[in-house]
């Protein structure tokens, strides 16, 4: 289990916002919809997918040690998935609904933070 | 010349009561010791019950333990060899039974009010103020029963045994009475006279001496005359017994305050406690030399002999939980070891092996003797001396390795300079598999202790019809008469041509004085009291009157009344079982929680929550960290915040009504130990109250939670908890009244 930045763990105080287990093989975000809302990785891993009739895997990312991956970019939560984003190994997660980050400044400066690494749908992106 | 002989009978009925109540009491506490155990490794087994969760238990078990177990353990041992010594039958039967019935009735009292969480939140001192005055009476009536039997002695001298009893109960009653000035609130609620530094520090006096003078000095009376009786030997050294004892019971009473390293307390006073400390290690080593030494001659027994083998693996324990504790007390030690579980591994091993393993070997001797029949299994005790011997190996080196990876994971950096760990459940997760270990080794002690009740159960079972009354016969007691005649001196019996001083320092050598001590019981105890009571002076008065210790800060205020509400629910919770509030100075923990804790911040706290372990993160900065709706969720589900953590839910504070009608009555008694709340604030304490519950209530709807939590404890919790540690944060408010400026 990973450990969970303080600016991630005061999230937790807002209505809406979850943190949750998620097992190998669920499908946190299928391509052509639209995220709307940011997941923060505690520890674990996701692959990013994308094809037809199988799904190739274009890339996976975990969380590095002691550290927490955020995705996808809080810009992009209109944006159509043009992957499909799927549990590779067991995550701890927190999501935080799009409606809230753009209505709370505390969330977005929380997201803000530089403890966060930043994964977008079409590849990664520093913080 | 022609001696009148008296005849007299011993009173054995006591003892055996007091053995019963010591074998019953002691599973009961071990039990709940074990269920700590099992929570702490899963919190399933808080099974949301109130009454049980683990903040409640913990201190039902010590208090088992400790006053209950060994406390009963006392009174048989004592009971039975101070009539044997002083050749005498206790002064009155009458108060024989008020001791042990009142001692019982109080255990019962314990058993009730601590899990329903009616705490003063002291360690091994949490009992309310109505149960402490019965704590005294009964301990008054013990006392007075052994004083006035040592009127009536028909032995001049008092045995070595004796000498650690009487500093016990001396020392037991001043420690009672000054750690328990309170001012009762309610029948259930009372504050310590004393508030943050200072109580922390009277705190730590009695904490560390009622180990001392609870589970050491009467136990050392315990190994004097038990142990030479179960090997038929005598005592090895007398001159070590006056040296060790004197120098243990003026030495021990500094040693507290190093428990309260790198704290606010004034750093004097814990350099002071570690040097006693340290220089404790001697004296405690002086007893245990003379226990083991006791059995030259004799070792050859232990190896088929139960009894023995229990005494010296209680005296080795003893051994080194007395090298450990003066290890621990050292500062560099400490600022690893404190709030981790290798303190819990060092009781563990003092409370288990030295304190348990006695008391085992004292019920096993006695049994044939009080039940008038042999002994049921010589074998099950045999087994049942194994078993629990694993059983504190299992307990302890886990332990020991859980307390070891706890302080150094949470103060390693990694090589960009950041805590390596910074996520605490991260270092709680590391700990799991050794508290299941603890969990096994718990449970085969607890195994052990079962062998030892049926053991006793079936021997009992095996006696007379009557217990036949032996009577016994001894000369009454002659006049204490000091000899005209000294003893030669070997010095002139040599011939040598000595100065008048090598004879005073032979008449020291060989503690002649000493022996004319013994002699005088109430002069001993004087002596006894005035070491004990001197020593704690030299630490208390500097603590209470040099001002510079507690630097004031303007903007720390009293809390206001929903906080103050807030407050005891945390005390009656129990968090500071789990939970300590001081950040000290040291990198690491300025990094993880925030700005060190000043003795300033906590003139209010009567009583201080600093704690003593951390089973969880410090608290003292947590104040305005998190929403309001977080420490909601957290109390409903910590596991919904932090999944793995291993924080008991507290669902139950979300239903119940929060007390409001008391709330003027903490703030009076608070008033009343200077707290400077005006009158106003008192008539409008429920008014106030109602209000900031509204507006955290308020919050918490508009986040999306159900209404009518303003009449519920959680949101007096969470006003408890957001204003903790951030007094320092704030300008002081210029004319706003105390209580609402928050």
């Amino acid at each position: 289990m990973g450990s969970v930045p303080d600016p991630v763990r005061r999230l937790l105080g807002w209505r809406d916002v979850i943190r949750g287990i998620r097992p190998a093989g669920q499908v946190l975000l299928y391509r052509g919809h639209r995220p709307g809302g940011v997941f923060v990785l505690l520890s674990g891993s996701v692959l990013f997918e994308r094809g037809g009739g199988g799904l190739k895997s274009l890339r996976e990312v975990g969380v590095p040690e002691g550290g927490a991956v955020l995705l996808p970019l809080p810009t992009e939560l209109d944006v159509e998935s043009p992957v499909q984003i799927t549990v590779a190994t067991e995550v701890d997660l927190v999501f935080v609904p799009g409606t809230l980050i753009e209505s709370d400044e505390q969330i977005a400066r929380a997201l803000d933070s530089r403890e966060l690494r930043r994964e977008g749908l079409r590849g990664p992106r520093a913080g | 010349m022609n001696v009148q002989m008296e005849s007299f009978v011993y009173d054995d009925k006591v003892v055996r009561k007091f053995v019963l109540a010591t074998v019953v009491w002691g599973i009961v506490g071990m039990l709940a010791g074990l269920l700590a155990a099992l929570q702490l490794a899963d919190p399933l087994f808080n099974f949301e019950i109130p009454w049980i969760t683990f903040g409640r238990l913990r201190p039902l078990h010590t208090n088992a333990v400790i006053f209950a177990f060994a406390g009963n353990a006392i009174f048989a041992g004592v009971y039975y060899s101070l009539q044997r010594l002083l050749k005498t039958r206790m002064w009155s039967d009458l108060l024989s039974n008020i001791n042990f019935w009142g001692w019982q009735l109080i255990i019962v009292a314990a058993a009730i009010t601590l899990p329903l969480g009616i705490t003063q939140s002291r360690e091994y001192a949490e009992l309310e103020w109505p149960i402490d005055i019965a704590i005294t009476l009964i301990w008054v009536v013990f006392a007075l029963n052994v004083f006035m039997t040592l009127k009536i002695r028909r032995e001049r001298h008092l045995y070595v045994a004796i000498w650690f009893y009487l500093a016990t109960i001396i020392t037991i009653a001043i420690l009672h009475i000054f750690n328990n000035l309170w001012v009762p609130a309610t029948w259930t609620d009372s504050y310590s006279i004393y508030a943050g530094v200072q109580d922390a520090f009277m705190q730590w006096w009695y904490g560390h001496n009622a180990v001392g003078f609870l589970l050491t000095t009467p136990f050392l009376g315990l190994m004097y005359y038990y142990m030479p009786k179960a090997a038929n030997r005598p005592v090895f050294s007398y001159k070590l017994s006056i040296l060790h004892f004197w120098t243990l019971i003026f030495i021990y009473i500094w040693a507290g305050p190093h428990h309260l390293h790198y704290t606010a307390l004034p750093e004097w006073a814990s350099t002071l406690g570690m040097l006693f400390s340290v220089m404790l290690w001697m004296p405690s080593w002086g007893g245990m030399l003379n226990g083991l030494l006791t059995l030259r001659g004799a070792w050859h027994k232990v190896a088929e002999d139960p009894i023995l083998k229990f005494f010296v693996v209680a005296v080795t324990f003893y051994g080194m939980s007395t090298f450990e504790g003066p290890l621990l007390s050292i500062k560099k030690v400490n600022y690893l070891s404190h709030y981790t579980d290798w303190t819990i591994a060092h009781v563990h091993a003092g409370a288990l092996g030295w304190v348990g393993f006695l008391v085992f070997g004292m019920l096993y001797w006695l049994a044939p003797r009080i039940f008038q029949a042999e002994l049921w299994s010589k074998k099950l005790s045999e087994v049942h001396f194994w078993v629990g011997t694993i059983g504190i190996l299992l307990y302890i080196v886990p332990i020991y390795a859980a307390g070891l990876t706890q302080g150094l994971m949470w103060l390693t950096f990694d090589d960009a300079g950041r805590l390596a760990y910074p996520d605490f459940v991260e270092t709680t997760q590391k700990l799991m598999p050794m508290y299941w270990a603890r969990v096994v080794g718990g449970g085969l002690y607890i195994t052990g202790t079962l062998m030892c009740a049926w053991n006793l159960l079936m021997t009992w079972k095996r006696r007379p019809a009557t217990y036949e009354q032996t009577v016994h016969q001894a000369p009454a007691l002659a006049p204490n008469v000091r000899p005209t005649v000294e003893s030669p001196s070997d010095l002139e019996a040599s011939g040598a041509h000595v100065a008048n001083v090598a004879y005073r320092l032979e008449y020291f050598m060989k503690a002649r004085w000493h022996a004319r001590w013994e002699a005088l019981p109430f002069f001993f105890s004087l002596m006894v009291a005035l070491a004990v009571i001197s020593a704690s002076l030299f630490e208390i008065i500097p603590t209470f009157l040099i001002k510079s210790n507690v630097p004031t800060i303007s903007s720390v205020t009293p809390y206001t009344p929903l906080e103050l509400a807030g407050r005891e629910i945390y005390i009656s919770e129990g968090c500071y079982n789990c939970h300590s509030q001081m950040v000290r100075p040291i990198r690491a923990e300025t990094e993880r929680y925030g700005e060190y804790s000043k003795p300033g911040e906590f003139v209010y706290d009567h009583p201080f929550q600093w704690g003593s372990r951390r089973i969880g993160p410090d608290l003292h900065r947590v104040g305005g960290k998190y929403p309001d709706l977080w420490h909601l969720r957290h109390m409903k589900d910590p596991e919904s915040i932090t999944p793995h953590s291993i924080m008991p839910p507290f669902p139950w504070l979300l239903t119940e009504d929060l007390e409001y009608e008391k709330i003027p009555k903490f703030m009076l008694a608070m008033k009343r130990l200077g707290v400077p709340y005006d009158q106003g604030e008192l008539d409008r304490a429920i008014d106030y109250a109602r209000a900031q519950a509204k507006g955290i209530a308020d919050g918490l709807v508009e986040q999306g939670e159900t209404s009518g939590l303003e009449n519920k404890k959680i949101v007096a919790l969470i006003a408890y908890l957001q204003r903790l540690g951030t007094d320092i944060k704030k300008e002081p408010a210029a004319g706003t009244p105390a209580a609402v400026s928050h």
